[in-house]
């Protein structure tokens, strides 16, 4: 069975960030997923375990290519990017990912670093704003912790800091309030409606319904094509 | 779930994850043991092959011994005038056995002599000179105590021994270059494997594939050129371990300038693991890109 998903329609004048035109995700059975977000916008991929949230954020990370349809972020056809070209386009695209892919050896400030640097960029120009983004998610007194002994909702909101530490276009949270008590979960989300109020386009991926709502995010739900 | 809960073991790094493998150490030193000890020894022989061929002036050297009452000295003069009346035999002097140092005298005698020894060069026609075993037998038939060491081969025979040293050494430099750089290759490769978590993370990231390879390059080199210096150090003394025994019979010493050229080894071994471990790991980026 296969189902097409079509939430945004593309107003005049507007920048378009990402665009997403039949994209299959396989998820038990075949469905063609198809969205916009605009500039600034936010959006919620809803759907249970293996609806295909996370594939569908790594494809919008330039992570893989889809068997079918078409993927735009950021004005780079994901069809048409060359190996060389995706590290500069991955370092305007901040991600939150599901495990968090922390390094459990680096303090939570060097793991903020660790980003800086892979998009090339030099510690002594960076380090006060590695201070002030650990300090904007509430991490300030735990800059030199190693990131293992971090609580669950610090590593998340790390994560955070991490996504943002280039000031990237775009940021994708895959779960990113997934077993979080609720407080811990609460202040991660004012931190993303944070961001996005900036003007950083976000796409969640999430399996709360309810998430969305709290965010005022348009939501693409997988939920119907799910096993 | 409680906020406070404890890290998953998985944001640990995985056990010798920060550095190259310790067996690239250990080729490393050993590599740099033998190229030291092979340019320390191609260099202190070649030294005493160029010293020795002009020091050996004579095409003999006759060492003579005092017998019964008559003298070291009465034995030499008589062996001077015996030597001399053979045909081919263009001159004999006697030299003072203080005018040879123990390295010359050790080298053409096989053994120490006494105080009682005396010494007489001989220097013979280009073609139709005596043998040395038909001198010895006209000092054997003027019963003088002697023994006749013929170095008219040995420049050439030191030659081809220096010769052979220096191409020891260039085999022993492609040898070890080879394996360094198949090692170095390997490590980089098998260091991105093992740490795959934090270099998949860095490619996440956004970084370049030059920036990921520099951080296995950084580990390999450092790796490789440590071991190296070990290596020089141990190639360095055991040279002059050896070096010195060898004087002894030899007459090979080891010079200072001999063990500040083998110091290049280390650079040359981490430079060729720098560009073995920057190609090995490029590949594994490119498969890790492909994969993702």
């Amino acid at each position: 069975m296969s189902r097409n998903l079509v939430v945004a329609s593309e107003p005049a004048e507007t920048r378009i960030d990402v665009r997403i035109a039949g994209v299959e995700v396989f998820n038990g059975a075949p469905a063609r997923v198809s969205f916009t977000v605009e500039a600034g916008g936010m959006l919620a991929l809803h759907g249970p375990a293996g609806a295909g949230k996370s594939r569908l954020i790594d494809l919008l990370s330039f992570e893989g290519r889809p068997a079918r349809g078409a993927i735009e972020v950021l004005g780079a056809d994901l069809a048409r990017l060359s190996p060389e070209e995706k590290p500069a386009m991955r370092r305007r695209i901040g991600v939150m990912f599901q495990d968090e892919r922390l390094l459990g050896d680096l303090s939570a400030a060097d793991n903020v670093a660790l980003a800086a640097m892979a998009a090339d960029r030099r510690r002594k120009l960076f380090d006060a704003e590695i201070d002030e983004v650990l300090a904007w998610v509430g991490l300030a007194a735990k800059a030199v912790e190693p990131s293992w002994r971090l609580s669950v909702g610090e590593r998340r909101r790390l994560c955070l800091a991490r996504a943002m530490i280039n000031r990237p276009d775009l940021l994708l949270a895959d779960e990113p309030t997934a077993g979080l008590p609720e407080e811990a979960a609460h202040r991660v989300l004012r931190l993303i409606g944070e961001i996005n109020r900036t003007g950083t386009t976000v796409i969640i991926a999430t399996r709360d319904p309810g998430l969305a709502t709290e965010l005022g995010a348009k939501v693409v739900d997988l939920a119907g094509t799910a096993a | 779930m409680n906020d406070e809960g404890s890290a998953p073991e998985r944001l640990r790094s995985p056990p010798g994850g920060e550095g190259a493998p310790w067996w690239l150490a250990v080729l490393a030193t050993l590599a740099a043991v033998f190229l030291a000890v092979a340019t320390i020894g191609g260099l202190a022989a070649s030294r005493a092959a160029a010293e020795l061929r002009p020091r050996l002036g004579g095409a003999m050297t006759v060492v003579v011994h005092g017998k019964g009452l008559e003298s070291a000295d009465a034995a030499a003069a008589r062996a001077q005038e015996v030597i001399a009346a053979v045909s081919g035999v263009v001159g004999a002097t006697p030299l003072e056995p203080d005018d040879h140092d123990a390295a010359i005298a050790t080298l053409i005698a096989g053994r120490t002599e006494s105080g009682e020894a005396r010494l007489i060069s001989v220097d013979t026609a280009r073609s139709g000179g005596p043998s040395a075993t038909a001198l010895g037998a006209k000092l054997r038939e003027a019963r003088i105590d002697s023994r006749i060491d013929d170095h008219r081969g040995t420049g050439g025979q030191l030659e081809r021994a220096s010769l052979r040293l220096i191409a020891g050494a260039a085999i022993t430099l492609a040898v070890a270059l080879i394996l360094i750089v198949a090692a170095a290759f390997a490590a980089a490769g098998a260091m991105i494997r093992r740490d795959h978590d934090r270099f998949d993370l860095m490619r996440r990231l956004g970084a370049r594939e030059g920036f990921s390879a520099g951080v296995a390059r950084r580990r390999v080199t450092l790796t490789v050129f440590i071991g190296a210096v070990g290596g020089l150090f141990v190639g360095i003394i055991a040279a002059v371990a050896l070096g010195g025994r060898a004087a002894t019979t030899l007459a090979i010493s080891i010079e200072p300038f001999d063990a500040l050229a083998a110091v290049i080894w280390p650079f040359v071994l981490a430079g060729a693991a720098a560009l073995a471990s920057e190609v090995g790991a490029r590949g594994e980026l490119r498969r890790l890109e492909t994969r993702g």
